[in-house]
Protein backbone atom coordinates (compact mmCIF):
# COMPACT_ATOMS: atom_id res chain seq x y z
CA UNK A 1 0.00 0.00 0.00
CA UNK A 2 1.26 3.27 -1.03
CA UNK A 3 0.92 6.48 1.51
CA UNK A 4 -1.82 8.05 -0.73
CA UNK A 5 -3.69 5.06 -0.39
CA UNK A 6 -3.62 4.30 2.80
CA UNK A 7 -4.58 7.88 3.40
CA UNK A 8 -2.06 9.02 6.15
CA UNK A 9 -2.43 13.07 5.07
CA UNK A 10 -5.44 12.88 6.20
CA UNK A 11 -5.29 10.86 9.21
CA UNK A 12 -2.63 13.66 10.01
CA UNK A 13 -4.88 15.84 9.81
CA UNK A 14 -7.71 14.08 11.31
CA UNK A 15 -5.50 13.95 14.67
CA UNK A 16 -4.34 17.44 14.07
CA UNK A 17 -8.10 18.30 13.87
CA UNK A 18 -9.25 16.46 16.61
CA UNK A 19 -6.33 17.84 18.82
CA UNK A 20 -7.13 21.61 17.71
CA UNK A 21 -10.93 21.04 18.42
CA UNK A 22 -9.86 19.75 22.30
CA UNK A 23 -12.17 16.85 21.21
CA UNK A 24 -12.02 14.28 24.75
CA UNK A 25 -13.63 11.91 23.18
CA UNK A 26 -15.64 11.16 19.73
CA UNK A 27 -16.53 7.92 18.04
CA UNK A 28 -18.62 7.63 14.74
CA UNK A 29 -20.07 4.14 13.93
CA UNK A 30 -22.76 1.87 14.74
CA UNK A 31 -24.18 2.77 18.36
CA UNK A 32 -25.43 -0.86 19.97
CA UNK A 33 -26.52 -0.64 23.42
CA UNK A 34 -23.09 -2.83 24.35
CA UNK A 35 -20.91 0.05 22.74
CA UNK A 36 -22.79 2.54 24.76
CA UNK A 37 -22.52 0.81 27.95
CA UNK A 38 -18.83 0.47 27.10
CA UNK A 39 -18.15 4.09 25.72
CA UNK A 40 -20.58 5.35 29.20
CA UNK A 41 -17.90 2.96 31.14
CA UNK A 42 -14.97 4.69 29.77
CA UNK A 43 -16.50 8.21 30.58
CA UNK A 44 -16.99 7.38 34.27
CA UNK A 45 -13.02 6.15 34.45
CA UNK A 46 -12.00 9.48 32.66
CA UNK A 47 -13.49 11.97 34.46
CA UNK A 48 -14.48 10.43 38.14
CA UNK A 49 -18.26 10.79 39.22
CA UNK A 50 -18.13 14.72 39.81
CA UNK A 51 -21.77 16.28 39.65
CA UNK A 52 -20.86 17.68 35.92
CA UNK A 53 -20.01 14.09 34.96
CA UNK A 54 -22.99 12.35 36.30
CA UNK A 55 -25.46 14.83 33.77
CA UNK A 56 -22.40 14.37 30.96
CA UNK A 57 -22.97 10.81 31.23
CA UNK A 58 -26.89 11.37 31.07
CA UNK A 59 -26.71 13.39 28.21
CA UNK A 60 -24.07 10.75 26.66
CA UNK A 61 -26.84 7.73 26.85
CA UNK A 62 -29.31 10.00 25.71
CA UNK A 63 -27.79 10.51 22.74
CA UNK A 64 -26.17 7.83 22.24
CA UNK A 65 -29.48 5.13 22.42
CA UNK A 66 -31.37 8.27 20.01
CA UNK A 67 -28.69 7.22 17.51
CA UNK A 68 -29.10 3.95 17.95
CA UNK A 69 -32.84 3.89 17.85
CA UNK A 70 -33.99 7.02 15.34
CA UNK A 71 -30.62 7.45 13.05
CA UNK A 72 -31.88 7.42 9.23
CA UNK A 73 -28.29 5.82 9.31
CA UNK A 74 -28.74 1.70 9.85
CA UNK A 75 -25.59 -1.18 9.70
CA UNK A 76 -26.43 -4.31 10.22
CA UNK A 77 -23.89 -5.60 12.71
CA UNK A 78 -21.41 -8.49 11.69
CA UNK A 79 -21.74 -10.56 14.89
CA UNK A 80 -25.11 -11.45 15.51
CA UNK A 81 -26.62 -9.41 12.26
CA UNK A 82 -28.85 -7.00 14.73
CA UNK A 83 -29.36 -3.68 12.75
CA UNK A 84 -28.50 -0.30 15.07
CA UNK A 85 -27.83 3.22 14.34
CA UNK A 86 -25.01 4.76 13.02
CA UNK A 87 -23.80 8.43 13.99
CA UNK A 88 -21.07 10.49 15.76
CA UNK A 89 -21.36 11.52 19.62
CA UNK A 90 -18.43 13.89 20.65
CA UNK A 91 -16.87 15.24 23.90
CA UNK A 92 -15.22 18.66 24.32
CA UNK A 93 -13.40 20.60 26.56
CA UNK A 94 -14.69 24.50 26.50
CA UNK A 95 -12.97 26.13 29.35
CA UNK A 96 -15.73 26.46 31.66
CA UNK A 97 -18.00 23.46 29.79
CA UNK A 98 -17.84 20.75 28.36
CA UNK A 99 -19.50 20.49 25.08
CA UNK A 100 -21.18 17.33 24.33
CA UNK A 101 -22.63 16.73 20.86
CA UNK A 102 -24.47 14.35 19.00
CA UNK A 103 -24.36 14.37 14.44
CA UNK A 104 -26.69 11.93 12.94
CA UNK A 105 -28.57 11.30 9.35
CA UNK A 106 -32.20 11.81 9.67
CA UNK A 107 -35.19 11.45 7.38
CA UNK A 108 -35.65 15.27 6.43
CA UNK A 109 -39.62 15.48 7.62
CA UNK A 110 -38.67 13.91 10.71
CA UNK A 111 -35.60 15.91 11.07
CA UNK A 112 -37.54 19.07 10.39
CA UNK A 113 -40.05 17.99 13.19
CA UNK A 114 -37.08 17.64 15.86
CA UNK A 115 -35.35 20.61 15.09
CA UNK A 116 -38.83 22.77 15.48
CA UNK A 117 -39.30 20.67 18.89
CA UNK A 118 -35.89 21.71 19.67
CA UNK A 119 -36.44 25.38 19.40
CA UNK A 120 -39.72 25.60 20.97
CA UNK A 121 -37.96 23.60 24.51
CA UNK A 122 -35.14 25.90 23.75
CA UNK A 123 -37.42 28.83 24.59
CA UNK A 124 -38.64 27.65 27.79
CA UNK A 125 -36.84 28.04 31.08
CA UNK A 126 -36.07 25.41 33.35
CA UNK A 127 -39.01 25.61 35.44
CA UNK A 128 -41.67 25.26 32.30
CA UNK A 129 -38.97 22.35 31.12
CA UNK A 130 -39.62 20.75 34.69
CA UNK A 131 -43.64 20.87 34.39
CA UNK A 132 -43.44 19.59 30.73
CA UNK A 133 -41.09 16.94 31.78
CA UNK A 134 -43.21 15.78 34.34
CA UNK A 135 -46.50 16.25 32.31
CA UNK A 136 -44.48 14.10 29.79
CA UNK A 137 -43.61 11.49 32.09
CA UNK A 138 -46.96 10.82 33.03
CA UNK A 139 -49.12 10.93 29.10
CA UNK A 140 -48.61 8.03 26.74
CA UNK A 141 -45.67 7.47 24.92
CA UNK A 142 -45.59 8.81 21.89
CA UNK A 143 -46.31 7.37 18.72
CA UNK A 144 -43.04 5.93 16.80
CA UNK A 145 -41.52 6.43 20.16
CA UNK A 146 -39.14 3.68 21.91
CA UNK A 147 -37.87 5.89 24.54
CA UNK A 148 -40.48 8.00 26.39
CA UNK A 149 -40.45 10.99 24.10
CA UNK A 150 -38.54 12.39 27.36
CA UNK A 151 -34.60 12.72 26.10
CA UNK A 152 -34.89 15.90 24.24
CA UNK A 153 -36.65 17.71 27.11
CA UNK A 154 -34.13 16.28 29.45
CA UNK A 155 -31.05 17.35 27.41
CA UNK A 156 -32.32 20.71 27.50
CA UNK A 157 -32.91 20.85 30.83
CA UNK A 158 -29.58 19.88 32.02
CA UNK A 159 -27.62 22.15 29.72
CA UNK A 160 -26.14 24.76 31.82
CA UNK A 161 -25.96 26.94 28.49
CA UNK A 162 -28.10 27.74 25.97
CA UNK A 163 -28.39 24.46 23.78
CA UNK A 164 -27.09 24.72 19.89
CA UNK A 165 -28.84 22.65 17.33
CA UNK A 166 -28.81 22.82 13.48
CA UNK A 167 -30.69 20.43 10.65
CA UNK A 168 -27.84 20.56 7.36
CA UNK A 169 -29.27 19.17 3.83
CA UNK A 170 -27.33 15.96 2.89
CA UNK A 171 -30.26 15.37 0.14
CA UNK A 172 -33.69 15.58 -0.90
CA UNK A 173 -34.68 13.23 1.50
CA UNK A 174 -31.90 13.33 4.31
CA UNK A 175 -30.85 15.60 6.56
CA UNK A 176 -28.09 15.39 9.74
CA UNK A 177 -28.89 16.57 12.76
CA UNK A 178 -26.42 18.25 15.18
CA UNK A 179 -27.10 19.04 18.95
CA UNK A 180 -24.78 20.44 21.18
CA UNK A 181 -25.73 20.30 24.93
CA UNK A 182 -23.27 22.41 27.87
CA UNK A 183 -22.38 21.06 31.00
CA UNK A 184 -20.95 23.37 33.19
CA UNK A 185 -17.53 22.03 34.88
CA UNK A 186 -17.64 21.80 38.61
CA UNK B 1 -47.24 -15.46 46.38
CA UNK B 2 -43.17 -16.01 45.72
CA UNK B 3 -40.74 -13.35 45.67
CA UNK B 4 -39.04 -11.23 42.51
CA UNK B 5 -35.49 -10.96 42.96
CA UNK B 6 -33.74 -10.29 39.54
CA UNK B 7 -29.71 -9.48 39.69
CA UNK B 8 -28.47 -6.65 38.18
CA UNK B 9 -26.97 -5.83 35.34
CA UNK B 10 -24.37 -3.16 34.24
CA UNK B 11 -28.19 -2.05 32.36
CA UNK B 12 -30.26 -3.01 34.68
CA UNK B 13 -31.26 -2.93 38.71
CA UNK B 14 -31.38 -5.73 41.27
CA UNK B 15 -34.72 -6.18 42.27
CA UNK B 16 -35.26 -7.88 45.27
CA UNK B 17 -38.91 -7.89 46.45
CA UNK B 18 -39.78 -10.24 49.40
CA UNK B 19 -43.80 -10.76 49.19
CA UNK B 20 -43.64 -11.91 53.35
CA UNK B 21 -41.92 -8.90 54.81
CA UNK B 22 -43.52 -6.18 52.65
CA UNK B 23 -40.23 -4.86 51.93
CA UNK B 24 -38.86 -4.34 48.36
CA UNK B 25 -35.74 -2.80 46.76
CA UNK B 26 -34.87 -1.19 43.25
CA UNK B 27 -31.23 -0.58 43.43
CA UNK B 28 -28.00 0.32 40.70
CA UNK B 29 -28.24 1.46 37.72
CA UNK B 30 -31.21 1.65 34.61
CA UNK B 31 -30.15 2.31 31.04
CA UNK B 32 -31.76 -1.14 29.07
CA UNK B 33 -31.89 -1.24 25.46
CA UNK B 34 -35.41 -1.23 26.19
CA UNK B 35 -37.41 -0.21 29.71
CA UNK B 36 -40.70 -1.60 28.79
CA UNK B 37 -39.37 -4.66 28.69
CA UNK B 38 -37.18 -5.07 31.40
CA UNK B 39 -40.05 -3.26 33.54
CA UNK B 40 -43.41 -4.75 32.60
CA UNK B 41 -42.45 -8.50 34.93
CA UNK B 42 -42.09 -6.15 37.60
CA UNK B 43 -45.36 -4.42 36.98
CA UNK B 44 -47.18 -7.82 36.96
CA UNK B 45 -45.39 -9.12 39.93
CA UNK B 46 -46.66 -5.92 42.17
CA UNK B 47 -50.10 -5.75 40.44
CA UNK B 48 -50.45 -9.69 41.55
CA UNK B 49 -48.72 -8.60 44.58
CA UNK B 50 -51.32 -5.84 45.30
CA UNK B 51 -54.35 -7.46 44.64
CA UNK B 52 -54.04 -9.72 47.39
CA UNK B 53 -52.37 -8.40 50.30
CA UNK B 54 -53.15 -5.28 52.61
CA UNK B 55 -50.04 -5.72 55.13
CA UNK B 56 -47.48 -2.59 55.34
CA UNK B 57 -45.48 -2.14 52.39
CA UNK B 58 -42.13 -0.43 52.27
CA UNK B 59 -40.23 0.32 48.23
CA UNK B 60 -36.88 1.44 48.66
CA UNK B 61 -35.01 2.94 45.31
CA UNK B 62 -31.30 3.24 46.00
CA UNK B 63 -30.49 3.61 42.36
CA UNK B 64 -27.69 5.68 41.37
CA UNK B 65 -28.59 6.52 37.18
CA UNK B 66 -31.48 6.05 35.17
CA UNK B 67 -32.45 7.47 31.43
CA UNK B 68 -35.29 9.17 30.63
CA UNK B 69 -37.28 5.83 29.95
CA UNK B 70 -36.42 4.00 32.86
CA UNK B 71 -38.08 7.59 34.27
CA UNK B 72 -41.43 6.88 33.22
CA UNK B 73 -41.24 3.20 34.09
CA UNK B 74 -40.18 3.67 37.82
CA UNK B 75 -43.23 6.27 37.68
CA UNK B 76 -45.36 3.61 36.73
CA UNK B 77 -44.53 1.18 39.81
CA UNK B 78 -45.15 4.63 41.87
CA UNK B 79 -48.60 5.49 40.60
CA UNK B 80 -49.17 1.52 41.36
CA UNK B 81 -47.96 1.94 45.34
CA UNK B 82 -50.60 5.53 45.18
CA UNK B 83 -53.25 3.58 43.86
CA UNK B 84 -52.40 1.23 46.64
CA UNK B 85 -52.22 4.25 49.45
CA UNK B 86 -55.48 5.39 47.97
CA UNK B 87 -57.31 2.44 48.67
CA UNK B 88 -56.23 2.81 52.16
CA UNK B 89 -53.10 0.28 51.78
CA UNK B 90 -49.87 0.88 54.67
CA UNK B 91 -47.78 2.10 51.82
CA UNK B 92 -44.46 3.86 51.97
CA UNK B 93 -41.82 4.44 49.67
CA UNK B 94 -37.73 5.66 50.50
CA UNK B 95 -35.80 7.53 47.98
CA UNK B 96 -31.92 7.11 48.74
CA UNK B 97 -29.45 8.85 46.98
CA UNK B 98 -25.45 9.55 48.20
CA UNK B 99 -25.35 12.49 49.54
CA UNK B 100 -23.09 14.32 46.77
CA UNK B 101 -25.02 13.11 44.08
CA UNK B 102 -27.33 16.03 43.23
CA UNK B 103 -29.33 14.81 40.32
CA UNK B 104 -30.71 11.38 42.48
CA UNK B 105 -31.54 13.51 45.18
CA UNK B 106 -33.38 16.25 42.94
CA UNK B 107 -35.21 13.38 41.17
CA UNK B 108 -36.13 11.92 44.22
CA UNK B 109 -38.06 15.52 45.45
CA UNK B 110 -39.69 15.92 42.07
CA UNK B 111 -40.97 12.71 42.27
CA UNK B 112 -42.30 13.49 45.62
CA UNK B 113 -43.64 16.53 44.72
CA UNK B 114 -46.38 15.11 42.79
CA UNK B 115 -47.57 12.25 45.46
CA UNK B 116 -49.55 12.01 48.23
CA UNK B 117 -48.22 8.45 50.02
CA UNK B 118 -45.77 8.91 52.38
CA UNK B 119 -42.39 9.22 50.07
CA UNK B 120 -39.15 10.09 52.04
CA UNK B 121 -35.94 11.50 49.94
CA UNK B 122 -33.21 10.14 52.26
CA UNK B 123 -29.27 10.64 51.67
CA UNK B 124 -26.60 8.37 53.03
CA UNK B 125 -22.95 8.57 52.35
Amino acid sequence: MTTSETGNAEIFELYRYTSAARILMTFKGAFSQELLVELGDIIKKQHGDGNDVRKMFSVFVEMAQNILYYSAEKETRRSDGKEVGVGIVLIRDMDKYFCITSGNQIEKERGEKIYARCEELAALGKEDLKALYHQRRQSQTPEGSKGAGLGLIDMMRKSDAPPNFELRTIDEHLSFFILNIMIQKV
Amino acid sequence: MNNLSVNSTKTTPQISFNAESGVLEVSGQSYPESAVEFYQPIMDWLNQFFSNSTKQVELNFKLNYFNTSSSKCILNILRLFEKAHAEGKPVKVNWYHHEADEQMQETGEEFAEHLTMPFKVISFK
